[in-house]
């Protein structure tokens, strides 16, 4: 608890919340503009439509702020050359605990934040009937798993590296990779097709007519896979973060 | 004898010795050729333009989101150089004026865009023939990476100016993504020939080698805005107390 | 060589915020000299140097280099006769000490073989194929001064070059520092928190406290201040000050205490019986030796730490 005070202490007057804000702002503004004026036929299947939206703005969008987090709380260590200091104050595995759990609250923040804003908007434009509270459940903790496996990744090459290039090079590559992954219709296992994986809506495009259809998809056994495979990353990512920084010689 | 611009170039070359970076401009323009080619030959049904089709395959993630982003983090990484270990008091105490400094980083930051643009055409060029299209590579290629070149060196100063302000390596990237995301809203509306991060991609012919855009107009826009962000970047450096950390 | 003052500042003050850091400081260092910056931590030392070189604009003041003025016009003629080490040293850790140097000659567009004179200088001859991120510290201190000698400058500006230093480091780094002025004609104003340090190596001292510098001169007069001291407390002080007085002496008070100058035993016992004589009885006769520290102590405030 303490060293988690520590940490929050460390990032005062950093604005990565300000950062935060910013890039989900960002978000914002994208799905604002995307089903903007949605005429009576959207409408109807406008909830359904932001489910099928979040995914994409995710993938693009996730893997970079995961990115930008985990260095901001990496480097404040890197730059002031304080994990020397920090490993003889406190045990290097809750040092390494404390960024998860700062990490953790700041995604929990954004994703809350996410479908909050999307919720309002919603309602705003006058989309028919309510979310159905199911699949926007699920979306919710497919969307904060994804992101917290790709925050303990990042956190783990942003401890690993000083030069910061390499972690946010990794970040916007692996953005770049799973969005064409989605785009050539190929789920994957990687830990950023995480998010188009666990996707519950297809789309239907009908050439001729020009109608696009969405519907809830079910889960092939494959897909039921790559969904699982999430949380294998997180385990993953976890325990090899774990032992490289209470093993790092700093 | 060196003028002062040459010798801050050279010791800008000096610092990025054995910092293998630029192969991030490498790698990121091969994953969005290999996977744009791919999907041009699986949708080749409906993507019957031939080179037009695959270029807009190739451009479209590319210009838009990763190369405002890639190029945003090289300038990060330029200055940072100076962010950290005390170097801005080694950095200013040179005896060179300020905007040969600066010069000398953003001089940098351009040649690693030029080379990434060279790239991606090459990588254009080689996946359009191993992808078996027979017609003629399009002339107006070379238009297309001069006008592109040109959005990306404003991009280059926008991010440098980003990135002495901002200590944090990672928030000039995250500005960086925002903008080039914007920038879709930008384009779409258009707006894009005055709004700094669409230039590139503009001028790219990203997504719709068809565009039709006044080349003139694009020249002096990026022209405005490459002069504006030296200035204001310069005008920093010259006004501000940076103190080292 | 000018006769003139080849770093001097008039009134120069800076301010953050409401805090004035530096105040009114009128710096003088002579060419040739080696000029020791004293002060306790916090006292305006880096901020001062830091506004000679131009990484810090004065709030009043002025300051003359080489009888030239510090501006922006005069920035890169100034700069380039001024080699710095600035707080903590400069460097790129994933290059080499050698790469590092290649750096700034570039820059400050000095021969290439400068580079092996300095390394020697310092004594990195061997390291300097070694990345700096695996320097020690003292050795990154010396990479610091190597790129600051690069190019031969006339003025040396040194900010606690013995920080981190092990005391064969320090020992070495002031031999080092006190060989300049006459190897390469050099100037050099060195600053420190330790007046041991100062005393070693310079002849010109400068002494800040709070942003004022409150002494500044030659070491030698500062050592004329520590001259030991006669005292005497007797049963009337007054009668007895008149009366050294008119012997000639030169007796001062200070807290009940006559203070008098130094002088040879015999001095003593005749001064002594005279006074008894005159029905004034003797409580006590001390030798007081007022050292350096002390002066520095009573200028610099005892309130500070060393």
């Amino acid at each position: 608890m303490i060293t988690l005070r520590m940490e929050f202490k460390k990032i005062k007057r950093k604005k990565i919340g300000l950062t935060m804000c910013a890039l989900i702002c960002v978000q914002f503004a994208w799905l604002l503009w995307s089903g903007a004026r949605p005429d009576e036929n959207e409408r109807l299947e406008g909830w359904i439509f932001m489910l099928y939206s979040l995914p994409l703005v995710s993938v693009i969008m996730m893997p970079t702020i995961m990115s930008v987090l985990a260095s901001r709380l990496a480097d404040v260590e890197h730059k002031g050359n304080t994990y020397k200091l920090l490993n003889t104050l406190r045990r290097p595995g809750s040092l390494y605990h404390a960024k998860v759990v700062c990490g953790i609250l700041f995604i929990l923040a954004v994703c809350a934040a996410q479908f909050l804003f999307i919720i309002a908007l919603g309602y705003a434009r006058g989309y028919a009937g309510h979310p159905e509270w199911k699949y926007y459940g699920t979306a919710f903790l497919m969307n904060f798993a994804c992101c917290l496996s790709l925050y303990l990744l990042q956190l783990l090459l942003s401890m690993l590296f000083f030069n910061q290039m390499i972690p946010l090079v990794a970040g916007l590559g692996g953005s770049m990779l799973g969005l064409i992954l989605m785009y050539v219709k190929m789920y994957s296992f990687l830990p950023w097709g995480g998010f188009l994986s666990a996707a519950q809506v297809s789309m239907d495009w009908n050439p001729d007519t020009r109608v696009v259809h969405f519907y809830y998809r079910e889960y092939s056994p494959v897909e039921l896979c790559a969904v699982a495979m999430i949380f294998v990353w997180i385990v993953v990512f976890y325990t090899a973060g774990r032992i490289l920084f209470t093993r790092k010689e700093v | 004898m060196l003028t002062s611009y040459m010798r801050a170039v050279k010791a800008e070359s000096l610092k990025l010795k054995r910092s293998p970076i630029w192969l991030a401009f490498f790698a990121l323009p091969m994953i969005s050729a290999f996977f744009g080619t791919m999907n041009y030959k699986m949708n080749i049904g409906i993507l019957k333009s031939e080179w037009y089709s695959l270029w807009s395959q190739h451009s479209l993630f590319l210009c838009y989101l990763f190369m405002p982003a890639l190029i945003g983090t090289y300038c990060s990484y330029l200055w940072r150089l100076e962010h950290t270990r005390h170097n801005w008091n080694s950095f200013l105490t040179a005896p060179l004026p300020l905007s040969s400094l600066y010069l000398g980083k953003l001089t940098q930051a351009v040649r690693v865009s030029i080379l990434g643009n060279i790239w991606i055409f090459l990588l254009f060029f080689i996946c359009g023939t191993l992808a078996g299209i027979q017609s003629p590579f399009p002339r107006e290629a070379l238009e297309w990476f001069l006008c592109g070149t040109l959005g990306a060196v404003v991009v280059c100063c926008v991010q440098l100016l980003f990135s002495l302000i901002i200590r944090s390596f990672a928030i000039p990237i995250g500005i960086a993504l925002a903008g080039g995301i914007f920038g879709l809203y930008m384009t779409n509306h258009n707006y894009g020939m005055h709004y700094p991060y669409s230039l590139y991609c503009l001028g790219m012919r990203a997504n719709n080698p068809n565009m039709e855009i006044s080349v003139s107009t694009l020249v002096v826009n990026s022209l405005g805005y490459i002069i504006i962000f030296v200035v204001l970047s310069v005008f920093y450096l010259r006004r501000h107390e940076i103190s080292a950390s | 060589m000018p006769t003139r003052n080849l770093v001097e500042t008039h009134n120069l003050t800076k301010q953050y915020g409401k805090v004035r850091c530096v105040n009114s400081v009128n710096m003088q260092v002579p060419p040739g000299a080696i000029y020791g910056f004293l002060g306790p931590n916090g006292a305006g030392k880096s901020t001062t140097l830091k506004m000679i070189l131009g990484l810090a604009r004065p709030t009043e003041g002025g300051i003359t280099l080489f009888d030239v003025p510090v501006n922006e016009k005069n920035r890169m003629k100034l700069l380039s006769q001024t080699g710095s080490l600035i707080e903590s040293p400069s460097y790129y850790g994933h290059l080499t000490g050698e790469e590092n140097l290649r750096i700034i000659q570039t820059l400050k567009g000095c021969s290439e073989k400068d580079i092996d004179k300095v390394l020697k200088i310092v004594r990195l001859d061997e390291a300097r194929g070694k990345l700096v991120n695996h320097y020690s510290l003292g050795m990154k201190q010396r990479l610091g001064l190597a790129a600051a000698l690069l190019g031969f400058p006339k003025l040396l500006i040194l900010d606690e070059p013995t920080n981190g230093l092990d005391p064969a480091g320090i020992q070495e780094m002031r031999e080092l520092i006190c060989s300049l002025p006459g190897a390469y004609g050099m100037t050099v104003l060195v600053s420190s928190h330790l007046l041991s340090e100062i005393d070693q190596m310079a002849d010109h001292v400068g002494i800040i406290r709070k942003g004022g510098l409150v002494y500044q001169d030659t070491l030698e007069s500062l050592h004329a201040h520590s001259k030991e001291q006669i005292a005497l407390r007797v049963s009337h002080t007054a009668i007895a000050f008149d009366l050294l007085r008119k012997d000639g002496i030169e007796v001062t008070q200070e807290g009940g205490w006559l203070l008098l100058p130094m002088m040879d035993d015999s001095h003593v016992a005749n001064l002594c019986r005279e006074l008894v004589a005159q029905n004034i009885s003797l409580y006590r006769v001390e030798k007081r030796e007022k050292s350096l520290e002390d002066i520095f102590l009573s200028l610099t405030g005892k309130e500070s730490s060393l």
